[in-house]
């Protein structure tokens, strides 16, 4: 009989308090009842192996214990698509916070690629102890929801097919603006990669008659070209992919959300780190009969600087647009798959 | 999955389905578990005990069935009734599956 205490003892364990002694009482009744059936006549103790066959028979204690209790839920049906969509926007935001902080840190103290290793390492483990944290405070606050809401409501909820959301076809493309896009950003690649040099201020000076130039950009600039040449090509890659595959995919939404996050380190790194853009000093003394009082000089430059960091900031502004908008399209073909 | 693995688990949902009916049907009188599970098997209706306990449970928390603990043979026995409510809701059930066997006696 020590088998059929355990055996209960084992079910029992996994039982409520509140019902527990009851449910054992019972299943203990019911498994003697059982047994002084198939012992018949036979008088004395079962013996091993016909209360082994029976409890086989009944089961496994954790199935026998789940059969007692209501299905129980950490996070039910009825919540679990909603905790996805915001887990996925969180995620989202914490790549968002954590690119952009980066790209302060690696602006303020990194000067060498070894420095940059270094700090995207830290960066790394700083986001993933934050995903860690994000995603355990939602599942911590759905779990309480899933306790404190009264069950059943969503279902009773009257429902009218007109509130269904009309279908829209995000993924179709506008081939036009692709193009007018890639031609665009190639333009863009030629002129910084191959003529950074020719990028200046051009103006005529009428006492020589002729077309003067002073260079602009800074040495703290031509450090940003390659990782900058590299945002280019990784956009061009993405618009000639969406064009030839002639639709949105999931894939290409998320090498955009890539793309971005890349763009906007790299932005924040330009917005916060040294100056870039400077009136060239030899090229100003080189000026042909022209004197420019030194107070114009830092004027233009201080004026010079305020508009780069001014694009800079429209240009982030623009990427995190871009970036909420694809993820919002990402977060619509999850919740409705038949989009398309 | 396997075909028969597929079968088998329709079958057993079907199998489920009418079990309350079968349980309630059988509790004018009153039984504890183990005389259930025989009454049943002597009828042809082969029901597992970890399966009906817990069924027995659920139908008393709905209301639908009555227990009380009695102490006979110096051992003490869960008793089951159907209840006042049971009886109303087992004649709608099995006007229920008199509908429902009609309609897929016509459909089969």
């Amino acid at each position: 009989m020590e088998l059929i205490d355990r055996y209960v003892a084992e079910v029992g364990r996994r039982l409520p308090e509140k019902n527990r002694l009851d449910i054992e009482k019972e299943i203990r009744s019911s498994l003697e009842d059982a047994l002084e059936d198939r012992l018949g006549d036979e008088i004395g103790e079962p013996s091993e192996e016909v209360v082994l066959n029976l409890l086989k028979e009944m089961g496994p204690p954790d199935k026998v214990a789940a059969s007692y209790l209501p299905p129980r839920y950490l996070i039910g049906p009825n919540l679990y698509p909603i905790f996805i969509t915001v887990l996925r926007i969180a995620l989202v935001v914490v790549a968002v916070i954590a690119a952009i902080g980066f790209g302060i840190t690696l602006s303020q103290s990194a000067r060498q690629l070894s420095d940059v290793g270094n700090i995207l390492l830290q960066a790394l483990a700083g986001v993933w102890s934050s995903v860690v944290q994000v995603f355990g405070i939602i599942v911590l606050v759905f779990a309480i929801l899933q306790q404190v809401l009264p069950k059943g409501i969503e279902a009773e909820k009257a429902w009218d097919p007109r509130t269904l959301k009309t279908l829209t076809k995000p993924e179709l493309i506008k081939p036009g603006e692709l193009i007018g896009e890639i031609v665009f950003t190639l333009l863009v690649l030629i002129l910084f990669t191959a003529y950074p040099e020719k990028i200046g201020i051009y103006f005529y000076t009428e006492s020589a008659g002729r077309w003067s130039f002073i260079p602009i950009l800074t040495a703290e600039f031509y450090m940003y070209i390659p990782w900058l040449a590299l945002s280019w090509v990784l956009e061009i890659s993405r618009n000639v992919l969406v064009l030839y595959q002639g639709r949105w995919t999931t894939a290409t939404r998320w090498f955009s959300v890539a793309c971005s996050l890349y763009s906007l380190i790299l932005l924040t790194v330009m917005l916060t780190g040294p100056t870039f853009v400077q009136l060239a000093p030899q090229a100003l003394t080189a000026l042909p009969g022209i004197e420019i009082a030194p107070e114009t000089i830092s004027l233009s430059n201080n004026a010079l600087n305020g508009a780069a960091r001014l694009v800079l900031g429209l240009l982030i502004a623009f990427d995190l647009i871009e970036l909420g908008k694809t993820v919002r399209r990402l977060l619509e073909r999850r919740l409705n798959p038949k989009l398309g | 999955m396997e075909t028969d693995q597929v079968l088998e688990n329709i079958i057993l949902e079907l199998r489920r389905g009418v079990l309350v009916l079968a349980v309630l049907s059988q509790l004018e009188q009153e039984q504890y578990g183990y005389s259930l599970i025989k009454l049943l098997g002597e009828q042809g209706l082969e029901i597992d005990q970890g399966t009906l306990y817990p069924l027995l449970r659920r139908l008393e928390g709905q209301g639908l069935l009555e227990s009380r603990w009695r102490v006979e043979e110096s051992r003490p026995r869960r008793y089951y009734v159907i209840s006042k409510a049971g009886q109303q809701v087992l004649v709608q059930l099995k006007e229920e599956w008199r509908q429902l066997t009609a309609l897929l006696g016509r459909l089969l």
